[in-house]
C-alpha cells in the first residue's frame, strides 16, 4: 500500500513538473505592424486611382512592385509610373464603362475585377515567348508589358483593351460557365502546342488567333475579344478569309457569344459591341476599325439605298441634300415615258479601286438594272474619296440599252458623285446597336451633313 | 506517511513553474523591432540631403554606378547612372518603399535607370530574354557606417554600395559633370596605345595590359580586364573585374580586380591626364602606355586575335619580295577559271585561328566580277614554345581540290610546308598594328594583314 501511495505521488509529481512547465501561451504580435508595407500614397495620380477606382468599383490598382504579384521564379520590371494613368484610363473607357453602360452599375460593380496588378516588362514563359495579362480567382488582373505602352499608338492600346477583355471573359466565364456547345464547335483542332500554329493555319481551322486554338476557354475569350475590341468588321473579313468550314466554324462560335451574353449573362452584346467600338473607332481612332480601311480592303461589296423601303432612314434621318439627289432620280425615271419605277440604288464594288452604280427599277411586273462605272480613288488613312467616270463592265442592256435609255432620269445621282470630294465613314452616326456595322457611307469633305449611306453587303 | 504526503505537496510547489512576463531575447518586441529597422534605413536615406553615390554590380552583367537622392514624403527617389549619356545626364525620377522583409528592405517600386539591367525584355537595355543582366530591384539592408549604407540583392546576390555624397558631388551631378566624367575616361583609353601598368610580383616585374569595355554587352560590357605575361614568360594572366564609373574615375566592384595576388580596386586621375590603378593597400600604379602590345602575338593569335587578312593588293608594307612574286604567279593562275560573271580574281587572305582546337582556316577571296566567291582550305597547326607554327593541310573541298594547284606557289610551296613565325608590324604610314607570317626556311616569304 505504501509503496502504492509512493508511486502515486512520484506519478504526480513528475507529471506535474513536465505539465507544469510547458509554457504555451502565444505571444501576442500586432501584425497588422510587423510586415509593414504600405507605399506613400499622396501623389496626384494615387488620388486619380482612389476616387476613380477605389471609390467608385472598390478596384484597387497596384502599380508599385510588388515579386508577389507576379511570382519569384520569373523577373519582371516595375511599370514606368507615367504609363499608369493612360493605362488604367483605357480601362476606365473601354471596358468599365461599356460594361457599366450596358450591364448596369450593379453588375460591373459587383463583377469587376478588383485589382488591377501593373508591371512594366512582359512575364517571361521559357519559351521566350511572355504573358501580357493574367486573370486569377475572378478577381484580379495582372497586366504585363505596360512600359510599351504609348498613347500615340493607336495598336497598342487596342492590345492592352485586348488583353483586359480577354481576361474579364475569363472571369465571366467564371461566374457564368461558357455554353457547352461552342466547346464542340472546333473540338477536334484543339491542341496545346498553339505557339507552332501559324495565324493562316488557326483561320482557316476557324479561329481567330493561334493561341485560340490552345482550348475553348482561351478560344472563347479571344472570340469574344475580337468581335468587342477589334470589330464586327474585322471579325467578318476574318471569317470571309478562312476556308468554308472555318468561316462557319467562325460565325457559329460569334452565335454562341451573343447567346452567352445576351441569355446567360443578360448583357445586350451587340451594344456592348457598339459601345466598345465607339471607344476604339472615335477615341483611339483605330485605323482597322475604321470604315475606310474595310473599304480599302473591299471588304465591303456594295451599299444598297433604298428610301423607300428601309425602316432606317426614317429612324436615323437623312441628309436633306442628298434626299434632294434621290428625290430628282425618282422623279426623273418616273418622267420618262416608259412607265418606270424606281426600286433601290446600290454601289457595288467590285475592287477597292472600282465602282458602278446600279439602278434597280420596274416596269409594270417586270424588274430591269441600269449600270453606270466609276473609278474609285479611296485614301485609306483620312478616308478622302473621288468617284471618276470609269469604262463599262459589258456590253449588255444594264451597261448599255437601259443603262442609256433611263440616264436622264438618273443623272443627278450620277452628277452628285463627280461633283464632291467625299470621305469614307461609318454612317449614320447614330445608328442604333442593333445595325451598328451594318450600315456605312460617304459624306462630303467640310460638310458632313451632306452625305449619304445605305445597307453594307460583302 | 504524513510526512511523506506533505512532502511530496511541497515538492508539486516547487515544480509549478513560476510563469514570468514574455521576454524577448532581443530586448523589443518583434513589431518594433520591424518598424525600428525600416525607420533606420528609411530615416538614413531620406536624411542625406546631398543623397548617395553608389554602386552596384550585376550577376551576368557588368557594374554600374547612381548617384541617388531620396525624399521621404513623397517616397520619390530621383537617379542618374553611368548606363548610357541619357542616364548620366537625365534626372530619372520614380519611387521607392521600405518595407519589412527579413530586417529592411529597400525597393526600387517604379521603373527607373536600376530597372534596366533587371529589366527581362532585351529590347529594353539588352541582356538575356526573361532575366536581363540578372539583377535587382529589391535589396535587403545589410549594414552601415555613418557615411555609407550597403544592401545586398534580393535574387541575384549582388551589393548595393551607397557613400553619401558631398554638396559638391551633389552639384556635380546635377550639371551634367558625370557624363564629362565618363568621357574623359573613355577617351583616354580610346586613345591611348596599349595601355598597361608594372606589377612586382616576387622578383619579377610584371607588366600587365589593359582593357576597358565601357559597353553595356552582357558578357563583356562593364568590365576591366587585365593580361599580360606571367613571371615564367610563357604563361598568360588575366583577371577582370566588373565596374562603375564615379565621378572621380572607376570603382573597381566586389573582390576587385585580382591579378598575379594584388587586387585592385579603384582608379583614380592623378592629375588631368594621368590615370592610375590602386591597389586595396592604396598603392598607386600609373598607367603607361606601350608602343607595341605586350604579349607576343603567337601567344595573342587565335586567343586575344583572331585572324590575319592580307589586303587585296600587289604590294604591301612587310611584304617580302619572295612573297609578292608567289601572289602574283597565284593570281595568274586563279584567273585561268572564270564564271558566267567574269574570271576568278585572287583578292584578300583571310587567316582565321583558334587556339583551342588548334585549326586555322584560310579563305582565299576570289571573286569573279560582282559575283563573290571564295576557296576555303582547312588547316590544323602545332605551334612550339617558342612560337613556330606548323601548318598541316586538311582535305579539300572541290572547288579547292581544282585550283589549289593554279596557288600552289602560295599553298603547296610554302604555306602547306614552312615554318612559321607570327610578329607584329607596324604599318610605315597610318601607324596601324598589323600580324605578319614570317616562313623560317625563306626569310623573303613574309606577309602583313589586318589584325582582328
Amino acid at each position: 500500500m505504501k509503496t502504492y501511495i509512493y508511486k502515486l505521488f512520484a506519478f504526480i509529481f513528475i507529471s506535474s513538473f513536465i505539465l507544469s512547465c510547458k509554457k504555451d501561451e502565444a505571444l501576442d504580435v500586432d501584425l497588422s505592424k510587423l510586415n509593414i508595407d504600405q507605399p506613400v500614397a499622396n501623389t496626384p495620380l494615387d488620388s486619380w486611382l482612389t476616387k476613380t477606382f477605389v471609390d467608385e468599383y472598390n478596384i484597387d490598382v497596384i502599380y508599385r512592385y510588388n515579386r508577389f504579384y507576379h511570382g519569384d521564379d520569373r523577373d519582371v520590371a516595375a511599370v514606368q509610373v507615367d504609363k499608369v494613368e493612360p493605362q488604367m484610363q483605357t480601362v476606365l473607357d473601354g471596358f468599365l464603362l461599356p460594361y457599366r453602360k450596358v450591364a448596369g452599375v450593379a453588375f460591373i460593380k459587383k463583377y469587376s475585377p478588383k485589382q488591377f496588378v501593373l508591371f512594366g516588362s512582359g512575364s517571361f514563359n521559357p519559351d521566350g515567348s511572355y504573358t501580357l495579362a493574367t486573370a486569377a480567382a475572378g478577381r484580379n488582373i495582372t497586366i504585363y508589358d505596360l512600359n510599351n505602352f504609348d498613347l500615340s499608338n493607336s495598336g497598342t492600346i487596342v492590345g492592352k483593351l485586348r488583353t483586359i477583355h480577354h481576361e474579364f471573359t475569363h472571369i465571366l466565364n467564371q461566374i457564368v460557365p461558357m455554353p457547352a456547345d461552342f466547346q464542340l464547335i472546333t473540338k477536334s483542332t484543339y491542341l496545346a502546342t498553339w505557339t507552332t500554329k501559324s495565324d493562316e493555319s488557326a483561320r482557316a481551322d476557324g479561329y481567330v488567333t493561334p493561341y485560340a486554338s490552345s482550348q475553348p476557354g482561351e478560344d472563347f475569350a479571344e472570340t469574344t475579344t475580337s468581335l468587342l475590341v477589334l470589330g464586327q468588321a474585322w471579325y467578318d473579313n476574318w471569317a470571309n478569309g478562312s476556308t468554308t468550314e472555318g468561316k462557319a466554324a467562325l460565325k457559329a462560335k460569334e452565335a454562341s457569344v451573343v447567346q452567352y451574353f445576351n441569355s446567360n449573362l443578360n448583357i445586350d452584346f451587340r451594344t456592348l459591341q457598339r459601345e466598345v467600338q465607339e471607344v476604339v473607332r472615335k477615341q483611339y481612332s483605330y485605323q482597322e476599325a475604321s470604315f475606310r480601311y474595310w473599304m480599302g480592303q473591299n471588304l465591303y461589296k456594295s451599299i444598297t439605298i433604298n428610301m423607300a423601303s428601309d425602316p432606317v432612314y426614317a429612324s436615323a434621318g437623312v441628309s436633306p441634300a442628298f434626299a434632294q439627289v434621290y428625290e430628282n432620280v425618282r422623279a426623273g425615271i418616273k418622267a420618262l415615258p416608259y412607265g418606270l419605277t424606281l426600286n433601290f440604288i446600290t454601289m457595288n464594288f467590285t475592287a477597292a479601286d472600282k465602282m458602278y452604280v446600279e439602278i434597280n427599277f420596274s416596269q409594270g411586273t417586270g424588274t430591269f438594272l441600269a449600270r453606270y462605272p466609276f473609278n474609285v480613288a479611296l485614301n485609306t488613312t483620312n478616308g478622302q474619296t473621288r468617284f471618276s467616270t470609269g469604262t463599262a463592265g459589258g456590253t449588255d442592256a444594264s451597261w448599255v440599252g437601259n443603262a442609256n435609255l433611263i440616264r436622264p432620269g438618273v443623272q443627278p445621282i450620277l452628277t452628285y458623285l463627280l461633283n464632291y470630294t467625299f470621305v469614307a465613314d461609318w454612317l449614320p452616326t447614330n445608328i442604333n446597336a442593333d445595325n451598328y456595322n451594318k450600315y456605312g457611307g460617304f459624306y462630303v469633305l467640310g460638310t458632313p451633313t451632306n452625305n449619304f449611306y445605305g445597307l453594307l453587303g460583302q | 506517511m504524513k510526512k511523506l504526503i506533505y512532502l511530496f505537496s511541497i515538492l508539486l510547489v516547487f515544480a509549478g513553474c513560476k510563469k514570468s512576463a514574455y521576454e524577448s531575447a532581443f530586448g523589443d518586441r518583434p513589431e518594433s523591432r520591424t518598424a525600428n529597422a525600416i525607420s533606420e534605413v528609411n530615416t538614413k536615406l531620406t536624411t542625406a540631403t546631398d543623397g548617395w553615390v553608389g554602386t552596384l554590380s550585376t550577376q551576368e552583367g557588368g557594374g554600374y554606378g547612381f548617384y541617388m537622392n531620396f525624399d521621404a514624403t513623397t517616397q520619390v527617389v530621383n537617379m542618374y547612372a553611368d548606363m548610357s549619356d541619357a542616364t548620366a545626364t537625365v534626372l530619372g525620377k520614380s519611387t521607392f518603399r521600405v518595407k519589412a522583409n527579413a530586417g529592411a528592405e529597400l525597393i526600387f517600386d517604379t521603373y527607373n535607370y536600376i530597372s534596366l539591367p533587371a529589366d527581362p525584355d532585351p529590347s529594353s537595355f539588352g541582356g538575356e530574354t526573361g532575366a536581363g543582366f540578372r539583377s535587382d530591384v529589391e535589396f535587403i539592408y545589410d549594414h552601415s557606417t555613418a557615411d555609407s549604407i550597403l544592401f545586398t540583392g534580393k535574387k541575384y546576390r549582388q551589393p548595393l554600395v551607397m557613400v553619401k555624397a558631398t554638396a559638391a558631388q551633389k552639384a556635380l551631378f546635377a550639371g551634367g559633370g558625370y557624363k564629362t566624367a565618363i568621357d574623359k575616361m573613355k577617351t583616354f583609353f580610346q586613345t591611348i596605345k596599349n595601355p598597361y601598368i608594372d606589377i612586382t610580383a616576387g622578383s619579377a616585374a610584371l607588366k600587365a595590359g589593359i582593357t576597358m569595355n565601357a559597353s553595356n554587352d552582357r558578357s563583356t560590357g562593364k568590365r576591366f580586364s587585365f593580361t599580360g605575361l606571367a613571371a615564367d614568360g610563357k604563361t598568360v594572366g588575366s583577371g577582370d573585374s566588373k565596374f562603375a564609373f564615379s565621378l572621380e574615375g572607376a570603382d573597381l566592384l566586389n573582390a576587385g580586380l585580382v591579378y598575379e595576388g594584388v587586387s585592385f580596386k579603384k582608379i583614380r586621375w592623378k592629375d588631368a591626364t594621368t590615370l592610375a590603378f590602386y591597389d586595396a593597400a592604396g598603392k598607386e600604379y600609373v598607367v603607361k602606355s606601350s608602343p607595341s602590345p605586350l604579349l607576343p602575338l603567337y601567344i595573342l593569335m587565335g586567343a586575344g586575335y583572331k585572324s590575319i587578312t592580307t589586303p587585296n593588293a600587289t604590294t604591301y608594307p612587310g611584304w617580302g619580295s619572295d612573297f609578292i612574286a608567289r601572289r602574283a604567279t597565284a593570281a595568274t593562275g586563279v584567273s585561268r577559271w572564270s564564271l558566267s560573271t567574269g574570271s576568278l580574281r585572287l583578292s584578300e587572305l583571310n587567316f582565321t585561328f583558334n587556339d583551342v582546337t588548334k585549326k586555322m582556316v584560310l579563305v582565299a577571296n576570289t571573286p569573279a566580277g560582282t559575283s563573290s566567291f571564295s576557296l576555303t582550305f582547312n588547316y590544323t597547326y602545332t605551334k612550339s614554345e617558342s612560337g613556330v607554327f606548323k601548318f598541316t593541310i586538311g582535305t579539300l573541298g572541290g572547288n579547292e581540290a581544282a585550283i589549289a594547284p593554279d596557288m600552289a606557289s602560295l599553298l603547296a610551296q610554302r604555306i602547306n610546308v614552312d615554318n612559321f613565325t607570327l610578329d607584329y608590324f607596324t604599318h610605315p604610314v597610318t601607324g596601324a598594328t598589323l600580324g605578319q607570317f614570317k616562313s623560317i626556311e625563306h626569310p623573303d616569304f613574309t606577309f602583313t594583314g589586318a589584325l582582328q
